[in-house]
């Protein structure tokens, strides 16, 4: 009930907020805080002089706010994204602002906005944000720090107010905006607002403008070393034109009569006329490596910040691939099974990274169906490279069933649970390379890590 | 069409103050709370980093030591404040913002940042992950809020009201001039700032007049539907106080005397030593316990032989509180209070169950065994002090013993001053009794106690404010006799020959003023309250009383409350039958210009008391017979025929009444009665 309360108020409070940002210029804001601690120690008009301060700092906003009350100048908004972003890196995109009136515009203000849907209750009662072992009893308790953190991951980047250059009457400017993104998957932008100040220079006129446009934000990548993992090649059904193209290998090895069964563009159509009994041609089957790397997406009540982690360590691997050598199979389990193939050009590590910019975490821990994706394709599979992020019995299974069988397989596990990686390094060394990555050192553990011993 | 392209710009945000302005800041500050010493300094070390080169090299972790040294400091001086000053320290700590965070503005501006980072000022914000809470790595810069912090903790000085308006105004203009948009001509710029500062001053001289009609209204409300509670440390007057004061018509306290009353009955609650800004208070001065006697019954407070005593009863809205006691308190007895306690100034506390207690007092001759007065019975606020110490000395009080001190002082009020209820104008708070004692020379009876116990300071003499009521109403539904709320009265004790005396300075005429606000249903009221008064001793048990039989009472009260609202209604409709509500209010007034109401206040101040329910006829002939003034018929027939014939006097009548009241007061000069005739107390 209270924290249903809370929600509410701080619903409210962050709306004020935004409100605030938008309206107020720095001054405006300075001016404000003005009034508010005047009103406060003039609440009695015989005890301090305070109320005049706050009687003339209020009449200026009010006055400031009415000139504000209309801004009818035509504008059109429009932006130029670059095609990817990735999560910790500056961009830089540019915004063209036309001016479609007959009026000089000086000191126009751009407040570029990123869409966020403000959380559902239940969202923010059940989110969990690893922030919070830094904040105060208090913040944590009261939770209005965790939805703002939520409203600003939503919302993927921060952008601030940016003064626009002199556009002249029916005549255009550009500005740069930069901005960090915080957050993989896509950014939706869905309007743009110009403001223009008031003559004091306390408050601003709004103009809003429809203009949508989204970036994909890739994930953060860390240097990872190159893993050996020293499995055979295997028979790749339909070989290596299933890399190239559609259809089969183009090794030639011999003619053989027809099979039922045998696709049509392989009949050998001069030899069927001069034998008279259909005869097709027989490629060479292909080896070559094809490595599989297996994305953990059960978050089953663990820290959104390692499964955020585990998919940049992923992408990493996916990046730092040779293409030309072998084939990378990205398997995770979403709303279906998923396995994704890249190299040999098939695909290329940009598409596997857009893929992992929009990988989402299930809620629940059914290991088992990754366990069944990854054991279907086993066949095919050279060697290994796991995601986990957590180390119990599914997962230690699979591992095992690896060792087994003969392939080769390397799991790191992201978790800052000291148990858990206590338990991966006990485990370490029986056949398997297993690698416990603490969320908030991923590089670090990265850069010690040996490929050929597996040991961090 | 070429599109102009700017690089990539930074966000917009606050900048630094522009030059001077912090040291007006300061000077503002320091003119207002009389700070001038400190500011000055301060404003050049600031100001200097304008022409001085050199920087320290101070690191985010420096300047996080530098903020919590100023948390520290705030902290130390809220501590300090609060202890020593109680909820007013507020004010006083707002004074002294601007040395709080002195030390941390004085690193930023000699810093070669130059700005400070957010998390310097919030802990809270110094744990957290930059790359998520971008907050965390936020700078600002802090001159411009220091500015304003200067601003408001000037307005704390409280001094040269006109002048601080306008002098914000232009500090804020300077403010808003450099950060003016460009797009706009000058001009305009200058008239939305004349309009918005023309809008501010009509709307801080609104929020004056808003407060007065805001505090008038509450203060019925409070009076009339809550009890009041006598703090024996702090008495909270209306000097400063706006329009007409009015109070309720509720019955507050219920004496039964054996005798009736020759004058009005002065009950003291509470005195008061240390006078600011409308506001006396005291020291936590210690209650002390009070010993029954074997009995257990009567408490002895003097041992001063026991003349008189009265059966008071008063309301206690907590299970302890002051009641007032006749001056001269010898004793308490016949009382459901569990223990009596009193403190040095005289304040008698009761500890009985809440709501209505009951108890007799006893009272003799002798002075009130109140605590000799101490330094502070001397000690006149600086704001005061010139204006007060100026009149004493024009009246050459220092020369004078204390009594005929005293005397002189009672002489001073009587000389031109009147009763009002009204205070019509607006002065800076320290002035109100400056202009009380040279301008208007009109107030309520905590003008002139205060007035009173200030002037005799000046002059030399200790001297206490008392408060308490004046009791001269008798009910004769109650059969005893009432205060209400508007009879709670305000007067001073001075020390005089080894004993505290009192000085009541207020010109007579207070009380029937009072009467004036009595309301159209008092005797509705009154008979509600006397029924509730009953009941709440009925379902205490307290029958002591023998006379009484409530039982019957309440039997009784069917068919008197039936009468009283057929009454009522009847009332109602012969006003709505055609005679306007402002007729009777008109009559009720009517004659209260008359001229030979000087004669009256003549009379009482030279000392001769009029009893309680004695018309002026009858009092004429008992001076007569008593002190042998003669006093010619015709000006009291004609002043009989002023305040109640309803055709009032003719032109003429009324001007042979004002020549016959010229004539006597003329003779009364000439008699010089009052050189001869002790002063009055009542009032």
């Amino acid at each position: 009930m209270l924290k249903r309360l809370l929600y509410h108020n701080f619903r409210i409070v962050y709306r004020l907020s935004q409100w605030t940002r938008q309206r107020f210029t720095p001054a405006g804001l300075l001016i404000l805080g003005c009034v508010i601690a005047s009103g406060i120690f003039g609440v009695n008009t015989r005890q301090t002089l305070a109320y005049q301060i706050f009687a003339l700092t209020a009449a200026m906003l009010v006055l400031s706010l009415l000139c504000c009350a209309w801004f009818r100048a035509g504008f059109r908004i429009s932006r130029r994204l670059p095609e990817y972003g990735t999560v910790g890196e500056p961009l830089h995109y540019r915004v063209r602002i036309e001016n479609r009136s007959r009026r000089h515009q000086r000191d126009l203000c751009l407040i570029d906005e990123l869409h966020a849907d403000f959380p559902a209750f239940e969202e923010f009662r059940a989110a969990r944000d690893p922030e919070d072992r830094r904040r105060n009893w208090f913040d944590r308790s009261v939770g209005y720090p965790r939805l703002m953190g939520m409203l600003r991951n939503r919302r993927g980047a921060a952008l601030a107010p940016l003064p626009v250059p002199d556009v002249p009457a029916l005549d255009r400017a550009e500005l740069d905006v930069n901005m960090t993104p915080i957050r993989r998957g896509y950014l939706r932008f869905e309007q743009a607002r110009l403001a223009r100040p008031d003559p004091l220079g306390l408050t601003r006129a709004i103009q809003t403008h429809a203009s949508s446009d989204q970036l994909l934000v890739l994930p953060r990548l860390y240097r990872v070393p190159r893993l050996e993992l020293g499995g055979h090649r295997r028979y790749q059904r339909g070989g290596v034109s299933l890399a190239s193209t559609v259809g089969d290998s183009q090794e030639f090895i011999s003619l053989r009569d027809y099979k039922p069964g045998d696709p049509l563009r392989a009949i050998h159509w001069r030899s069927f006329a001069k034998l008279g009994r259909p005869v097709v041609r027989e490629f060479q089957d292909e080896f070559f490596v094809r490595q599989g790397l297996v994305l953990d997406t059960f978050l089953g009540g663990r820290s959104t910040q390692s499964f955020e982690e585990a998919v940049s360590i992923a992408a990493s691997f996916a990046a730092s691939s040779r293409a030309q050598d072998s084939l990378l199979d990205l398997m995770f389990i979403g709303a279906q099974a998923y396995r994704f193939t890249a190299g040999r050009g098939v695909a290329y590590a940009q598409n596997m990274l857009e893929i992992l910019a929009c990988v989402a975490p299930c809620p629940g821990d059914d290991f088992a169906r990754l366990d069944q994706l990854v054991m279907q394709n086993i066949a095919e599979t050279s060697g290994l490279i796991c995601v986990f992020l957590d180390w119990n019995e599914p997962r230690r299974n699979l591992m095992q069933r690896m060792t087994t069988l003969g392939v080769p397989a390397c799991a790191f596990i992201v978790t800052a649970d000291p148990a858990v990686v206590s338990a991966v390094e006990a485990a370490d060394g029986n056949g398997q390379r297993l690698v416990a990555v603490p969320p908030a050192a991923v590089q670090q553990t990265m850069d010690r890590f040996n490929p050929s011993v597996g040991r961090a | 069409m070429d599109a102009q392209t700017l690089g990539t710009l930074s966000p917009l945000r606050l900048e630094r103050a522009p030059p001077l302005l912090m040291a007006a800041g300061l000077i503002v500050w320091g003119w207002q709370n009389g700070l001038m010493l400190y500011a000055v300094p301060m404003a050049l070390t600031l100001e200097a980093t304008r022409w001085v080169a050199w920087r320290w090299a101070v690191t985010d972790r420096e300047f996080n030591l530098v903020s919590d040294l100023s948390s520290v400091i705030f902290l130390i001086v809220v501590l300090y404040v609060f202890t020593d000053k109680g909820a007013k320290g507020i004010f006083v700590l707002l004074s002294l913002m601007p040395f709080v965070f002195f030390l941390l503005l004085l690193v930023q501006m000699y810093s070669e940042a130059g700005r400070v980072r957010l998390s310097a000022l919030f802990i809270s914000l110094r744990r957290l992950d930059p790359r998520y809470s971008p907050e965390a790595r936020a700078e600002v810069d802090l001159s411009l809020p220091y500015f304003v912090t200067c601003l408001v903790s000037a307005s704390a000085g409280n001094r040269y009201e006109d002048a601080f308006f306008f002098v914000v105004g232009i500090l804020l203009g300077v403010v808003l001039w450099t950060v003016r948009p460009r797009r706009y001509p000058p001009a305009l710029w200058i008239g939305t700032l004349v309009l918005a500062t023309a809008l501010g001053y009509l709307g801080q001289v609104g929020l004056i007049r808003l407060q007065w009609a805001v505090e008038s209204s509450l203060m019925q409300v409070f009076d009339r539907f809550l009890w009041r509670y006598r703090d024996p440390n702090r008495a909270t007057t209306a000097i400063g106080s706006i329009a007409r004061i009015k109070l309720s018509d509720r019955i507050v306290l219920r004496a039964k005397t054996p005798q009736p009353l020759t004058r009005a009955l002065l009950l003291r609650e509470a005195s008061y030593d240390t006078y600011s800004y409308g506001i006396w208070s005291n020291r936590d001065y210690e209650f002390i316990s009070v010993d029954p006697d074997i009995t257990g019954t009567i408490y002895a407070l003097s041992p001063v032989p026991t003349r008189d005593r009265i059966t008071l009863s008063t309301y206690l809205i907590e299970e302890s509180g002051v009641v007032p006691m006749p001056l001269g308190a010898t004793r308490i007895g016949d009382t459901n209070a569990t223990a009596v306690d009193r403190n040095s100034h005289g304040a008698i506390r009761l500890e009985a169950r809440k709501g209505w207690v009951r108890y007799t007092a006893g009272y003799g001759d002798g002075p009130d065994p109140d605590a000799p007065p101490e330094e502070r019975d001397l000690k006149i606020a600086v704001s005061y002090g010139t204006d007060f110490q100026r009149l004493a000395d024009r009246l050459g009080l220092d020369a004078l013993p204390p009594n005929l001190a005293v005397s002189a002082v009672r002489d001073f009020f009587a000389d031109g001053f009147t009763y009002s209820l009204t205070q019509r104008h607006r002065y800076p708070r320290g002035r109100y009794l400056t202009e009380f004692l040279f301008e208007t020379r009109s107030g309520h009876c905590e003008f002139f106690a205060t007035a009173t116990v200030l002037l005799l300071r000046a002059g030399g003499v200790p001297a206490r404010y008392v408060v308490g009521y004046a009791v001269d109403e008798y009910s004769p539904l109650e059969r005893q006799y009432v205060a209400r709320a508007r009879h709670s009265h305000s007067w001073a004790e001075a020390w005089v020959n080894g004993a505290w005396v009192t000085l009541d300075t207020t010109p007579s005429v207070w009380a029937p003023l009072e009467d004036e606000q009595a309301s159209a249903f008092e005797g509705l009221f009154d008979l509600w309250s006397w029924l509730a008064f009953n009941y709440a001793r009925l379902r205490t048990s307290d029958d002591r009383e023998e006379e009484s039989d409530y039982g019957a009472l309440l039997w009784l009260l069917i068919p008197l409350i039936s009468v009283l609202a057929w009454r009522l209604y009847f009332k109602e409709r012969v006003a709505r039958g055609g005679k306007p509500a402002a007729a009777a209010a008109l009559r009720s007034r009517q004659g209260m210009d008359s001229s030979f109401f000087a004669v009256i206040a003549e009379l009482e101040r030279r000392g001769f008391d009029r009893r309680p329910g004695e018309t002026v006829a009858a009092w004429m002939d008992r001076l007569r017979a008593q002190s042998g003034i003669e006093f010619s018929s015709e000006p009291l027939a004609l002043h009989y025929r002023c305040r109640f014939d309803p055709a009032g006097l003719s032109v003429n009548e009324r001007h042979i009444l004002d020549a016959e009241v010229r004539r006597a007061l003329t003779e009364f000069a000439r008699r010089a009665i009052a050189n001869s005739l002790p002063g009055t107390t009542s009032g």
